[in-house]
């Protein structure tokens, strides 16, 4: 009764094992509900879990890369998940989490290839038609100014027209308070001389 | 309280369309796939016939005249495509990049040789270069802000553009990211 699905792409290979939600009316070749999973990436220890732990790799593993390829390199995950990622200077460290206890957190570094073979890897998984499963996945949707940097950029380009007003203005005012009246005065009292050595 | 109406149903809208800077970047990456394999430009004519896009790029030429939408070629033209139009640009770009994927891969892969994968690197940057002095305004200052600038960095980002958007999931992703904000 147990179906075994594989996705291969080329360093990674998914085995997904599950059964068919009878309840629910799925055919034998379908799974409806996940037993297992064990994903063999070459050159790396292979990974296993639940459920629970293959859609939190998916949602993040297609979150990064979701950002990747409008060129944003962010860490995606937190510390205390099951996985997070953080893009390092020509690799993505991938920190992956045992939700037993005692197990260090397992480090793997992936170059831009292998992470593109995972990636693909998943969205088999996701566009499989046969696994009747309703992931939590964010949908692909544009990013947002602020994830792009665009807001602090807007900030930069008003940082110096606003300090150029505000100089303008600071100079203003004390040119404003320069007395007038002693300069008035000066320059009567050079006419007066003036009139004098004339006369 | 009209015109936050108005202001409110203009933001959200979807935004079906993208902008002019999203057209010459999809541009570019059909220069980048133009680059990677001499013969791709014919390809890319056999993926039309495979993939039944013939009703949006009829021949070469039709082609030719939709990609001149990007205003950074020497002879481009003002005006917008239909959201059918750049779907399917969008479908073909994704199978193309699909197909050129194992030479995408060799590039960006660091198990490569070294001097392999730098000799691979000239081949397609000495290509791409050519192929921007052929066919984009080369007076327009982005233009030449590609031929100045870090190169390499350049070339890696479209290429791992490329790869990221190869296949069905890729086209998605493609899709999101050619309608993020101008930056």
């Amino acid at each position: 009764m147990k179906k075994i699905l594989r996705y291969d792409f080329g360093i990674a290979r998914l085995e997904v094992q599950g059964l068919p939600d009878t309840s629910l009316g799925h055919s034998i070749n379908e799974i409806g509900i996940i037993l297992s999973w064990r994903l063999n990436l070459i050159g790396f220890p292979e990974l296993e879990g639940k459920k629970e732990h293959l859609e939190t790799f998916l949602r993040t593993v297609l979150e990064y890369s979701r950002n990747y390829i409008s060129g944003v390199r962010t860490v995606v995950g937190s510390p205390s998940s099951l996985i997070y990622i953080t893009p390092t200077k020509n690799r993505h460290q991938f920190s992956l989490r045992s939700s037993k206890e005692g197990v260090k957190p397992l480090i793997i570094y992936l170059d831009d290839a292998e992470l593109i073979d995972l990636t693909k890897c998943f969205d088999q998984l996701k566009a499989d038609q046969n696994i009747l499963i309703d992931w939590d996945l964010p949908l692909d949707q544009p990013l947002k100014r602020s994830d792009l940097g665009l807001n602090k950029k807007a900030l930069k380009g008003f940082f110096f027209p606003v300090l150029g007003c505000f100089t303008l203005f600071l100079s203003s005012i004390m040119l404003l308070n320069i007395p007038i009246e002693d300069s008035e005065q000066k320059v009567i009292t050079t006419q007066e001389k003036s009139l004098k050595q004339k006369q | 309280m009209k015109r936050l109406t108005i202001n409110l149903i203009i933001s959200f809208q979807p935004r079906e369309f993208i902008s002019k800077r999203a057209f010459q970047r999809l541009d570019l990456l059909l220069l980048a796939i133009e680059s990677l394999d001499t013969n791709a430009s014919q390809s890319i004519v056999f993926a039309i016939d495979k993939l039944n896009l013939q009703n949006y790029f009829p021949n070469k030429v039709e082609f030719w005249k939709l990609r001149c939408y990007n205003t950074m070629r020497k002879t481009s033209k003002n005006g917008s495509i239909t959201q059918e139009t750049l779907e399917a640009l969008i479908t073909l770009l994704s199978f193309m990049a699909d197909f050129f994927y194992p030479k995408i891969r060799d590039l960006l892969s660091s198990k490569e040789p070294e001097n392999i994968k730098n000799e691979k690197w000239d081949v397609f940057n000495t290509r791409f270069n050519e192929l921007i002095i052929e066919r984009l305004n080369i007076k327009r200052s982005i233009v030449k802000k590609y031929l100045l600038q870090d190169q390499s960095k350049f070339y890696r980002e479209l290429v791992i553009t490329l790869a990221l958007a190869s296949g069905e999931g890729g086209k998605a992703r493609l899709k999101a990211s050619l309608q993020d904000p101008i930056r």
